[in-house]
């Protein structure tokens, strides 16, 4: 066929060209993730599905997080990046250097001075802020997985409220070992109604999530599913009234490079048979540091102090 | 100097991956030419799994990954989510089709014949050592045949339905944006019959064997038999979305197959069931198998069975060739909090709740 | 490489999508959206495309959100419902909108509604708020009624509140109720800037 001068070709339909979009993600990637992230805030926990588009790394890598990133940035945001904790990890220098490339946005290893903060596996110490955004990647989405494999029934149980099981698996770790043994990814409640994975973060970092100022969104690209947890919402891990939750015990632990105490520590095995123990927020150990030599921002309030307690009184007992 | 959290993995990045590069020698023009001339079936499997047809961006994947054909459909793929949808191509029918080949395995003969054409099937699996010791190349030419055969076939299954062997069905009769895109959508269970189609179209060819034949081998419902397997050129027609004018924007290879099986409906009245699979590219063993397992997971609710091959849940996430891949070597990843969170758990347990060292600590034999 | 910059199209979307983000967070709380340009237009053109689908019974705003691709349905199957105009034909598309089902509740509709950021003070609770908010709203008339009858949580619709260049989110998980109290000395609470670093 021929075209006229005015009628439009195919290439004029397409995107005007650039290497890549900005963001990467064409509009209507962006769209479908805009559209689940408001669904998943109207609706806290409930895992809303969604089609997760390829992105350049690899599934299991963080492509939920990264897509919800993706969609959500723009020129003004600051963003942080950590996988384990740390800012540094190759896993995180890489998704950084993905969306630092494909956006020219501001990066930062400060957790309170990003607007935008991706994360593996951990919730930052020091209490984030009621403009900022905590992307959380997630494996595995699903809290019932361990008791029902079957996804179809996971989700009728999600729609009646059917969490027996649950409380199953957690009375039967009681029985067998004398308390609750479920390490990260600990089973929570949201706003009464949804059990969520709160994806894999320690126990420490789970009641950050209760009554938080900051906006969660938890995406799993793989299993395409994302969900959240708005500011000011209740997130309660499963527990029975008289074995209260508790998170890791951190008592005893002191960081070998900052001095601090009571913050979820990584362990470091020692050729002697000792272990030394390091802060796992990267970017606090980093603040820390720099403010003592009088370079850089003093490190603000942390969810638990230094005595180990959580800023939301009473909500560990 | 500033203590600085992000120190040593970007450049530890940078330089492991330029290392990969250097071991497999100069990215070139010249090379990605040599594999997209050289290797079809590579690319086609590529394609296929990749759901974007491109031999040249294809073999460019194949060339920028080494070989690596996880990572190269993950590149396809990749590039395909920044590519907008302009349009949606009208549906092909087999019997509009291009055919190259298209056997039957139920029937000695066929409505329309028999076609052997291009396969290795017969062939000696010989290593031609004689090109390695310098005779030179190895030119194979066909005769030509004194007629020219016919350019498309009817499907057999529309025989098989007009004498009653097969149900009858009702056509889909959506087209464009309205038939379910997996690519657009999410995979729900039990999943929409185009999803699951899109979803064995798209999935490891590796993957869909090993299931396929878990049921060909010995835990299948029924017995698969090979209605037709087909190798062709579809049209990929489309509507200029600003003229409206219908043209054909090029013809993609594609292979399909059906797969037939006896006694399926009531006791009275038996008669065949149909499995059915298609993809992107010539790929005989990706459609043979996908086929077989469209078929069990079609008749498994008959049969209230369960056998994780027979689901659609297992079948389409487990063989999805991205997922399954990128989630396997996840777990390269440090996944030290989750370790040290379970450490913790294991440490209340055996009563030592802060580890090793701490002097006085016991733990229990 | 050159790093890729944002289209115009893709900056206003980007701050339309921010704005409403935030709305939903923090229901209760008006969030400013780029002005210049019909707020209904605006907010359409950065949810809808193909893959999704709306209604309104506006002519004038139908007629632009049909070029973003998505399909004009009746009330009861759109996605999207778009009312610039408060009347008995919405309060009637809104009684049969959809409200999600058990296994999925996401299937419910999505409204965007016309209101004035002054008047009545409701007393706000919920998700996205820090206790309880006071905000002066005027609602469409009927409105709460109307979301009385709709909203089983999980089940019900969510709504976007706009006026002028400003929204307000109203999730399904927001309790609202007049205060017997005046408006007289409260504060608005401002339009910040959206999505950017708080003020230290």
């Amino acid at each position: 066929m021929t075209a006229t001068p005015s009628t439009p070709t195919l290439k004029d339909l397409a995107h005007q060209w650039q290497d890549h979009s900005y963001a990467f993600l064409d509009e209507s990637s962006k769209r479908e993730l805009r559209r689940t992230m408001l669904k998943a805030v109207a609706l806290p926990g409930y895992q809303v599905p969604y089609a997760s588009r390829e992105v350049p790394i690899a599934r299991g890598w963080g492509t939920g997080g990264l897509q919800a990133t993706l969609s959500l940035i723009g020129p003004k945001d600051t963003l942080k990046v950590i996988d384990q904790g740390a800012d540094d990890s190759v896993n995180a220098a890489n998704l950084r250097r993905f969306v630092s490339r494909m956006t020219g946005v501001a990066t930062t290893t400060d957790a309170t001075a990003a607007t935008l903060i991706q994360s593996r596996h951990r919730v930052p110490e020091e209490i984030l802020g009621e403009r900022q955004v905590l992307v959380l990647q997630v494996p595995d989405p699903e809290p019932l997985r361990s008791v029902e494999p079957d996804i179809s029934i996971a989700r009728q149980m999600h729609a009646d409220a059917d969490y027996g099981l649950m409380w199953l698996k957690l009375y039967e770790q009681l029985v067998r070992y004398g308390r609750i043994v479920q390490g990260a990814s600990y089973p929570s409640l949201v706003h009464g109604r949804y059990v969520i994975s709160p994806s894999p973060i320690p126990r420490w970092d789970v009641p950050k999530l209760h009554q938080a100022r900051h906006l969660t969104i938890l995406s799993a690209g793989r299993e395409k599913r994302l969900y959240a947890v708005p500011p000011y919402t209740d997130v309660r891990p499963l527990e029975f009234d008289d074995i209260p939750y508790a998170v890791e015990d951190q008592s005893g632990h002191t960081c070998f490079r900052t001095g601090v105490t009571q913050k979820f520590m990584n362990e470091l095995p020692q050729d002697d048979g000792s272990a030394l123990f390091e802060l796992s927020d990267a970017g606090y150990g980093e603040k820390i540091l720099n403010a003592a030599e009088g370079d850089g921002p003093a490190p603000e309030r942390t969810y638990f102090n230094d005595e180990g307690r959580f800023y939301h009184d009473g909500y560990l007992k | 100097m500033a203590y600085v959290a992000a120190r040593g993995g970007e450049n530890a990045i940078i330089e492991s991956e330029q290392l990969f590069h250097d071991l497999n020698g100069p990215l070139t023009a010249e090379k990605v030419r040599v594999i997209m001339e050289t290797v079809p079936y590579l690319l086609d499997r590529v394609m296929g799994e990749a759901s974007l047809y491109a031999p040249e961006l294809a073999a460019l994947a194949i060339a920028q990954s080494g070989g690596e054909l996880y990572e190269a459909a993950l590149l396809l793929r990749a590039y395909r989510t920044t590519q907008p949808r302009l349009e949606y191509a009208a549906v092909t029918e087999q019997g509009e089709m291009l055919t190259v080949r298209r056997i039957s395995a139920a029937f000695k003969d066929i409505p329309g014949g028999q076609v052997l054409g291009p396969t290795l099937d017969y062939s000696h699996r010989v290593l031609n050592l004689g090109v390695l010791t310098g005779e030179g190349a190895v030119r194979h030419e066909a005769t030509p045949a004194p007629e020219a055969a016919q350019p498309t076939y009817p499907a057999l299954a529309d025989w098989q339905r007009k004498v009653g062997l097969l149900p009858e069905v009702t056509p889909d009769t959506r087209t464009g944006h309205s038939v379910p895109d997996l690519t657009r959508e999410p995979l729900l269970f039990p999943p929409a019959r185009a999803h699951e189609l899109q979803g064995l179209a798209r999935a490891d060819t590796g993957g869909l064997l090993t299931l396929g034949y878990s049921i060909m081998r010995g835990y299948g419902l029924i017995h698969p038999t090979v209605n037709e397997v087909r190798l062709g050129y579809a049209e990929v027609n489309l509507t200029h979305p600003a003229t409206g004018v219908a043209f054909s924007a090029g013809r993609v290879r594609v292979s399909q197959a059906e797969i037939v099986t006896e006694f399926a409906g009531d006791s009275k009245t038996p008669e065949l069931a149909l499995g059915f699979c298609a993809t992107l590219g010539w790929n005989e063993v990706k459609v043979i198998a996908g086929g077989t397992l469209d078929m069990n997971m079609q008749k498994a609710a008959d049969h209230g069975e369960k056998h994780p091959a027979h689901t659609p849940e297992f079948v389409l996430y487990h063989t999805e060739t991205v997922e399954a891949s990128g989630f396997c070597i996840h777990f390269k990843l440090p996944h030290y909090v989750t370790f040290q969170s379970a450490l913790d758990a294991m440490r209340q347990v055996r009563g030592n709740p802060q580890g090793v060292n701490l002097p006085g600590s016991e733990v229990p034999a | 490489m050159a790093t890729p910059v944002q289209t115009p199209f893709e900056a206003k979307t980007q701050e339309v999508f921010t704005a409403l983000l935030w709305a939903l967070s923090r229901p209760g709380e008006v969030q400013a959206i780029p002005a210049g340009d019909d707020a209904f237009a605006l907010i359409g053109e950065t949810l809808l495309d193909l893959e999704s689908s709306f209604y309104t019974p506006d002519e004038t705003l139908r007629e632009r959100l049909l070029l973003t691709g998505a399909p004009h349905v009746p009330a009861t199957e759109a996605e999207y419902l778009f009312f610039s105009v408060w009347n008995d034909d919405a309060r009637e598309a809104i009684r049969q909108a959809r409200r999600g089902d058990a296994l999925y509740p996401d299937r419910a509709a999505t409204l965007v509604l016309p209101a004035g950021f002054s008047g009545q003070v409701w007393v706000w609770r919920g998700p996205g708020i820090n206790g309880e908010a006071h905000m002066s709203v005027t609602l469409p008339d009927d409105l709460a009624e109307l979301r009385e009858e709709a909203v089983q949580y999980p089940l019900g619709w969510d709504a976007f509140l706009v006026g002028e260049c400003r929204v307000m989110g109203l999730p399904r998980t927001t309790q609202i109720e007049v205060t017997p109290l005046q408006p007289v000395h409260r504060q608005p609470v401002p339009i910040q800037p959206v999505h950017r670093q708080e003020e230290k």
